[in-house]
Order: structure tokens, then sequence, then C-alpha cells
């Protein structure tokens, strides 16, 4: 009945051309925003546009410096010049009583500036996010990694020190990521990452260090991204069993627990899912 | 708290995005959004990922992307490496597919996985304006699930059979033959269902 020289041409054109629609991609694209996926705002992003945001996550601070408006660069140079003058000044007055001979003599135009690390660094209110909803997978993946680097934005009036120590790479120079070293023999297999694993970043051992005493230490609440994500996590995994109550129950955990959290969305969205499977079905999966 | 995290590494800097790759040949994540989408999404499509499913496949992709692209070292395409991930995405989604239908549709006795998820997929709109690409999307949901790998991404997706072997972990011999046999299982495929449906020109 059938011929195997049956022309399949056709066929597989029709399955070529079977692409998204325009409001396809609209709503992909606002659910990967909407889940933290930097995938750019414009339809196509221009190879250039990209480039140029690679070029400017990869300068140092002094091409980024030179990028600022004149109004910034005279602000930044105005308090530059001030926290110059001001640090010689507080460091004579404090070593009143010390002999002349150690006390360091007023700054000429030859002597190197105090270093900068006398300065007491101004700390910034972080950046409310344009949207903090993250899917679950993603909240998975991106919670064992280290922070990236805060946006390139000069919003300070001195250079930055980040408090963050995990931030500290990514302010020289975005030089090779420390959690993830790679090695020249990885196998073609490593080259197609497993979706499942996410990648075992270890916590930045600087987490052991204590704070140097010149540093200014930075109260972080502790995240309750994880306890989400795993409570989030034996919903939906119970939800892919079919196991109508136990997601249920995880879910009511979730809401108990973190009515606000960051994954509420998430949470809302697992619900109604949970609520269209059939009430045996839980049952029958046990 | 964290969305600037994931912005900041949608950009990342070339440098940090392959080991052993000129920065300018690695592209970013929007770019490789811009650039991919549609094939990613494609390629799901054709691998049996349906309905509400398919967006959140692609978008599992493009987590996984986004977590992965810093580790992307160049040893193949990136085409390669994006369908490699959305086939296992794929894998996963086909899965979860294939016991939803089970626990909610009773398999009738004799009746396969396979089967089920063609009937899904070709419950929609057998004929119509679009009527050649719902037959051979019914063929290749009958197809199995190897098979249908193969076809996909030979035939569809246009990667070279090495490029497969790397993709799917298949030796090459054994990806050429099977993209043989998913050719001809699709032509027969096609064949038998254009002969169940009269009023097709075909």
């Amino acid at each position: 009945m059938t011929s195997p020289d049956h022309d399949v041409d056709p066929f597989i054109r029709a399955l070529q051309e079977d692409l998204p629609s325009g409001a396809d991609e609209r709503r992909i694209r606002a659910r990967l925003l909407a889940a933290g996926i930097g995938v750019g705002t414009g339809i196509c992003a221009s190879g250039a546009a990209a480039a140029g945001a690679s070029a400017v996550a990869k300068v140092g601070f002094l091409p980024k410096l030179a990028a600022l408006s004149w109004g910034t660069k005279l602000g930044v140079a105005g308090v530059a010049i001030a926290a110059a003058t001001a640090v010689p000044l507080a460091v004579e007055l404090t070593s009143n009583e010390t002999p002349d001979a150690t006390r360091p003599a007023a700054p000429t135009a030859s002597d190197p500036l105090p270093p900068a690390r006398a300065l007491p660094a101004i700390a910034l209110p972080e950046t409310p996010a344009a949207s903090t909803d993250i899917d679950i997978d993603e909240a998975r993946a991106a919670e064992p990694e280290p922070v990236a680097a805060p946006p390139p934005e000069p919003r300070s009036l001195a250079p930055r020190r980040l408090s963050n120590p995990r931030s500290a790479p990514v302010q020289s120079g975005r030089e090779p990521a420390p959690a993830a070293p790679t090695s020249e023999n990885t196998a073609a297999a490593a080259a197609f990452p497993s979706i499942d694993a996410p990648s075992p970043a270890p916590p930045p051992a600087d987490h052991d260090r204590p704070p140097a005493e010149s540093e200014p230490v930075e109260v972080v609440p502790p995240s309750t991204l994880g306890e989400e994500t795993a409570i989030m996590d034996r919903a939906l995994s119970a939800l892919g069993a079919g196991q109508r109550e136990r997601a249920l129950q995880s879910l009511a955990e979730h809401a108990r627990r973190f009515p606000n959290g960051k994954l509420a969305r998430e949470r809302e969205r697992a619900l109604q899912h949970a609520r269209s499977l059939p009430a045996a079905s839980g049952s029958s999966a046990h | 708290m964290a969305a600037h995290t994931f912005e900041n590494r949608a950009f990342a800097a070339p440098a940090e995005l392959g080991q052993g790759r000129a920065p300018s040949d690695v592209p970013g994540m929007a770019e490789v959004y811009a650039t991919h989408f549609k094939y990613v999404w494609r390629c799901l499509r054709a691998l049996g990922v349906q309905g509400d499913l398919l967006d959140d496949a692609v978008q599992d992709v493009f987590v996984v992307v986004q977590r992965k692209l810093p580790d992307f070292e160049g040893q193949a395409q990136l085409s390669t490496w994006l369908y490699a991930i959305a086939l296992r995405v794929a894998r996963r989604y086909r899965v979860r597919m294939a016991t939803d239908a089970r626990k909610l549709v009773p398999a009738e006795p004799g009746s396969s996985s396979d089967a089920g998820l063609a009937d899904v997929e070709g419950a929609s709109a057998p004929d119509g304006e679009h009527g050649q690409l719902d037959l051979a999307r019914r063929a290749l949901s009958a197809l199995d699930d190897d098979k249908r790998e193969v076809f996909v991404l030979a035939f569809i997706e246009q990667m070279s059979a090495p490029e497969i072997a790397r993709a799917t972990g298949l030796p090459v011999n054994t990806v050429y033959s099977r993209m043989r046999a998913a050719r001809l299982a699709f032509g027969a495929e096609v064949a038998r269902l254009e002969s169940c449906s009269p009023r097709r020109s075909r």
C-alpha cells in the first residue's frame, strides 16, 4: 500500500515552515522576560546592539568613566578631589601626637595620593528589579550561581566599592569567572549540558572569610528563595506525577509560609494546574 | 534582587561566554534568542511538545541556555548545542505528556503511547487549509522517538549527520541508518494517511 519512495518533500517543507507566529513570539518573550531571562526587548536584537552591550560589560572602569556625560564627570571629579584633600587632613588630625619623623608630610604634587581604600564606600540601595518574577527552574538554576555584575552605569559619586564579595571579580574587568573554570580537554559531551543538573557552582570561599576591618559590612537578609524553590519543586514534581493532593499540600505550605514570596506567581499557576487535575488521579497515583 | 543578576548575565562579556573562541564569535543571550528562537520553537514542536507545554518547553530551553552559555566552549556549532538542549527538554516533556495522556485518557488495549500522541496532535484539524501540515505532523508523531528525533534534526532542521551524532550522542553510522529508516517510515505514514483521507488532493 505504501511506497518507500513516497515523495515526502512537500510535507517536510510544510514542517519547516511551521514557525511561531508573531503572537507566539511576543507571548514567549514576555514570559522569558518575566522569568528574568535577558532575551532583549526587540523582536530581533541587532548584533551590534548585543556587541555594544557586551563591550560595555567587559571594559574596565576607566572606559566606563570616559563614557559618562560631562556633568557626571565634573561631579565625579569634584568628589574625588574633595575626598583626596579630606583624607590627608584626616590623617594629619589623627596623628598629631606622632613624632614628626613618622608623620606623613603634606602631599605635594609629586607625592602619590593616599590609597582610595581609606575612603568610605557609598552604599547605594539596591535597584528595584523591573520584574522579580522568577521561574521556578530559573530560580533553581540561578540560586547557587554567583551574583553577576551590577549595572555598569555609575550611580555613585565615587568609584563604587562592592561590599558583596561575590561581585568582586566582575569589578576587575570581568576576568575568568572563578566559579566555572573550564578546561581545554572537556569532552564533547560536556558541550551539551544536562538540562537537569544546574551548574554546581560552589559558594564563594569569601563567605567564610571574616570581613576586613575597613570593609563595610552590609547586612543582607537571608534569602528564602531556596526554601521556596524546594517547596515548589515538590509541588511541581507531584503535579508532574499527577498527584493532586500532594501538589495541593505543597502549594498550601508555600502559601502559608511565603504568602508574598518570590514564587507566588508560579504558585498560583501551579495551583490552577493542580485544581484542573481530576481529584481521583491523586489517589490512583499513590 | 536576582533580576539584575539575570539581566547582566544575559549581556555577559564575550570573554566569559566561551573558552577558546574569539570574543566576537560568541553571541550574547539576546542575540542567541533573536537568531534561534524560531528554530528552537519549531524543533520542540516537531519533537512532539504540544499546546501550552510548548511555551514551557521553550522557556526551559532558554533557561538552560542562559545558565550554560558561559560554559559554552565552542566545540560545536551554537545551533547544534541549542538543538542538543532542545532535544533533552523535548524528551522530558514527551514523557510528561505521555504520562498525562495515560492518566487522562485510558489507553485502549494494543494502543501505544505514540498512537495516543498522534491522535492528540492530529485531533485539532485533520483537514482544511493546513491539511498538508496537519498530515505531516500526524505522520511525524507516528514515528518512534528515536526515528523522530533524527528525522526532525536531519530533515527539518537540516543538520548534518555528524552534528546530529554530536547532539544525540549516537554513532554517525547509526544516525545515517536512522535517517534512512525515519524517512522511509515517514513516507509510509504519509501515504497511509493520504489513503485514509480521500478528500486530500495529493
